[in-house]
This record gives structure tokens, sequence and C-alpha cells, in this order.
């Protein structure tokens, strides 16, 4: 696959870009991207206001896909989403949609208090997110969408709602910035209407990186997923077989984006992120802490590390925290307090997390540098 | 460390705990005063601190603790809710069967108790209090 390496550091520039200024949520876009490249969906539940569409409006321009975006409540008519009926062609018989601009073009979709929507709405949105096949009357299209991310303040208790929210593998969890983060996101938010950025990589680096992973033996890692598996069923965490099936698509999409041939042990921290309750995936970071262990990877260091709490992609995640703000050193004064308080954060961080027989090399280089600043 | 005779080692745990509490020791500790001094009064109020011999400690919000080189990070296990441990290590025994041992070996201290692996030591941090600048300063000039 020539083009892997390329496509991959498109994506992640594009990661990286769509992070900056957002506070608290490079998991979520992280994750958005992991779950374009595994043909999986997305549903983040948390209240409103938490910045869920500022984070997937954001990663969408960078990837450049055609976005739709969609606000669902009680009375949306199917027409809202899918397009208007074709009149033309109603007047002959035929009930045909028009569907530019609409959801069934789109190749990355946001779709806000996604479980509002009638049955009509939702029996629609099946056939879609399983198929990639828009089916309305006359008119039957195949969809180019990579990703839908559905938004919830919680999940469904109905019966047939959960069946529905079970299509959405990866779950997110997210909560109001907490209070260390208030200067940071009171500081971003003031400038995040100016954000206008262009794209920086494309659906086709999403479809590169897809059919790498699609092409990957998962064989060498099918043992350690089965005894993963056994150790969340013995904690008590049910999740279907169509979940832990399908989570082998997010190991392969997680190998890819790490730049490897093969999947390995450092690429299983996904399974985390499929466990469907809140509760489950607190539970299951737990017992499978040492499964996850050798958790790792470059693109998507923020969801290793959430995902497994892993030292490996906790170091991975403090590394590309603390370049980034070595490099945005302020030169006005009055900026300088701040921005030494945050280095001040990464030290923390690092001497909280590894001890001087567990560090890793590049942790241990950032934190000479940070030493060396804030001996100054 | 050996309690009732078993000998207690350290080693690195690859689950590190979240910081409830940080201490400095010998020239860490003068840092560590120094940099609290630094702060203002409201900062400095929701620490609560003790300051010792040759050490100080400081119990606050993980991610507000200040950082100075040298210092140390001291988090709680749900497991053993009476200790502080450092957030890096863990002991080679199982922790509830080590903080009875503990508490019971010292138990002319009051918990919680902080365990400190260099210099290995216990303190209690039953007395800490919320930070009086007058005191900070006092002891760091007793020491310059």
């Amino acid at each position: 696959m020539p083009n892997s390496h390329l496509s991959r550091e498109a994506v992640r520039r594009a990661i990286a870009e769509a992070c900056t200024a957002l506070v608290d949520r490079e998991t979520l876009v992280e994750l958005v991207v992991l779950c374009a490249v595994a043909g999986e969906h997305l549903l983040v539940v948390g209240p409103p206001g938490t910045g869920k569409s500022e984070a997937v409006r954001r990663i969408a321009r960078r990837l450049g896909g055609r976005y739709f975006e969609y606000l669902i409540g009680r009375f949306t008519e199917p027409t809202e989403l899918f397009g208007p009926i074709n009149l033309r062609k109603l007047k002959e018989g035929i009930v045909e949609t028009e569907t530019a601009g609409m959801l069934p073009e789109a190749e990355i979709a946001f779709l806000d208090e996604v479980f509002l929507g009638s049955t009509a709405i939702l029996n629609t949105l099946l056939s879609l997110l399983n198929e990639r096949t828009f089916r309305r009357g006359h008119t039957i299209l195949d969809c180019p969408l990579r990703v839908c991310v559905g938004a919830s303040n919680r999940l469904p208790e109905d019966e047939q709602l959960a069946a529905f929210a079970d299509r959405f593998l990866v779950r997110v969890f997210v909560e109001p910035i907490g209070d260390a983060g208030l200067e940071e996101l009171l500081t971003t938010g003031w400038s995040l209407g100016a954000e206008r950025g262009s794209a920086s990589a494309s659906m086709a680096d999403l479809d590169v990186l897809t059919q790498a992973a699609r092409a990957m033996d998962l064989a060498p890692v099918r043992p350690a997923m089965a005894h993963a598996v056994r150790t969340l069923r013995a904690a008590g965490i049910e999740w279907t077989d169509r979940r832990i099936v399908r989570v082998q698509r997010l190991v392969a999409a997680a190998a890819a984006l790490a730049g490897r041939e093969r999947p390995t042990e450092a690429d299983l921290w996904p399974m985390v992120f499929a466990l469907p309750t809140d509760q489950a995936q607190r539970l299951g970071r737990d017992v499978l802490r040492d499964a996850l262990g050798a958790a790792e990877n470059e693109s998507l260091a923020s969801a290793a590390a959430e995902g497994s709490l892993g030292l490996r992609a906790r170091g991975a995640k403090i590394v590309t925290r603390g370049s980034a703000l070595l490099e945005a050193r302020p030169s006005a004064e009055q900026e300088a307090r701040a921005w030494r308080l945050q280095l001040e954060g990464i030290a923390r961080e690092i001497d909280a997390t590894f001890g001087q027989e567990t560090m890793p090399g590049d942790v241990a280089g950032l934190r000479a540098r940070v030493v060396e600043i804030l001996a100054e | 460390m050996s309690h009732g005779g078993i000998a207690v080692t350290f080693s690195a745990r690859g689950d590190p705990l979240e910081p409830v509490g940080v201490v400095g020791v010998g020239p860490a500790a003068l840092a560590l005063a120094r940099r609290v001094l630094a702060e203002d009064d409201a900062a400095l109020a929701a620490w609560r601190g003790v300051v010792a011999q040759d050490a100080v400690f400081l119990l606050g919000a993980g991610d507000t603790l200040p950082w100075v080189d040298g210092a140390h990070y001291l988090g709680q296990d749900p497991a053993a809710p009476r200790i502080l441990l450092p957030t890096t290590h863990r002991p080679n025994v199982p922790l509830e069967a080590f903080e009875r041992a503990l508490l019971r070996h010292a138990a002319s201290l009051a918990p919680p108790l902080a365990i400190l692996l260099e210099p290995r030591c216990v303190v209690s941090l039953a007395e800490a209090r919320p930070l009086a600048r007058e005191l900070v300063q006092k002891w760091l000039e007793a020491r310059s």
C-alpha cells in the first residue's frame, strides 16, 4: 500500500489541526477518525453545550468530506434529513427523493438528539447506517457515508431504540470541562468562532487506510481479544455478539492508523470504547488494565491513552501535548505566566505517572526540556 | 520497610494513582515552599499542608498541585484509603494487609499516613491545615 504512509500523515495533520483550540475533546475527534476508517458509527452521550458538534464539525472540515449536520426533534420530517419529494415525478406516480446536499449524499454526518427521530426516520437511518443504502419510495441509492456521529443526552431505555443504538459501535461519554481546564476553555472559546480551516486530508486518504485495515490478518490478536472478552464477561460486563465481532474492525483500523502492517496487542484499546455504557467502560478499563498495557497509537494518542490507561499510551499523549505546548511559547509577557503554569501541569503529570524505571525515553526528553524552561 | 518480619518492597505500578498530595524533602522542600509563596492567598487557601523538619507536604485537588523538580506526588488507592502512597509505586504485598499492618505498627501516628520511599519513612498528615503564608515564610527563613 504505497500511499498509506502519506494518507496516515495527512489524517494525523487533520486531527492535530482540528484539535487546535479545542479543550479536552481530542479523544472524540480521534474516535471520529477511527470510526471513519473502520466504517463504523459513533454515539456521543453527554449534556448539551459540551462541544460535541464543534468537535465533529472541525474534524469533518479538516478531512474535507461532504458534511451534513442536523438537530432532530420530535416533529422533524424525513424530508428535512433525506431531501424533499420530487413533486414533478410524484404527479407521474413516482415517489422520488431529491437528495442533493442532504444526508444520503453526506460522507460525514452529525445527527444531534438522534433518538428523537420518528419511526420513519429511524427505519430509513437503519439501512443507511447498516448498509450505506438509502431506500425511500422509488429511490434507492448507495450512500458514500464514512461515519455517522449520533448525539444524545442519555442512552435510550426503550428496547426498540436500544436496538437502533446498538448500530453505533463506538460510544463516547462526555462531561463538561473540569475546573482545571476552565481558563483554557474561556480563552479558546473566545476565538473559536474565527476558526476557518481548510481540509488537510481527503476522503481518498481515509479510503486508503480503510483498505489497509480491511486487508489485515487479525488471526494473531484473536486469542488476546477472546481473552479480553472473557475477562469482561467475568466482571459482569455484557455486550452483544454483534459488537464483539465488529470490534475487530476497530482494532484493524487502529493498527492502520498506527502504521502497523498487522495488528498487535497495542491495538486492542478500542474494545473499551465499544462497551455500551459509561459504567461498563469504566469497569472495562480497570479489568483490562493488564491486557491493554501495551496500548499505543501515534495517530490517536489521546484515545489510546483514555481507552487503556496504559503507561505507553499515556506517555505518548503527554509527549504530544507537551511538544505542542513547547512550540506555542508566547512572546507577550502577560501570557507567559499562564503558559508556564501549563508547562508545570505537564511536569506534574509526568512525575505523577512515571517512576524513573518506567519513564519512556521520549517522555524523559520532554521532561528535561520542560525542567530547563521552568528553571529560567 | 519490614512489618512483622515480612520485608516490604515497592515496585513501579502500571496504573499510577491520581495525585492528591505532593511532598518535597530536603532541597525539594525549600523549592516547594518558595513555589507556594509565589501563589496568592486564594490559591494557598485551596491547599492543606504540613511542614516538618525537612519536608513540606501539600494536599489538594490533583490538577491544582504545584510542581517543583524533585518533589514526589502522593495518591490514595481505594483498597487502602487511610494511607497515601507514591502515585507511581505499590508495595509487593496486598494493599489492605499493608495498610492494616502499617496502622498497627505506627499506632502512635494518626491517619492518614503518607509513605515516602526516599527517605523511607511514614508521616502522619492528620494535622494538615489550610496553609498560612506566615508559617511557610518562617519555616523557609529558618532554613535560609
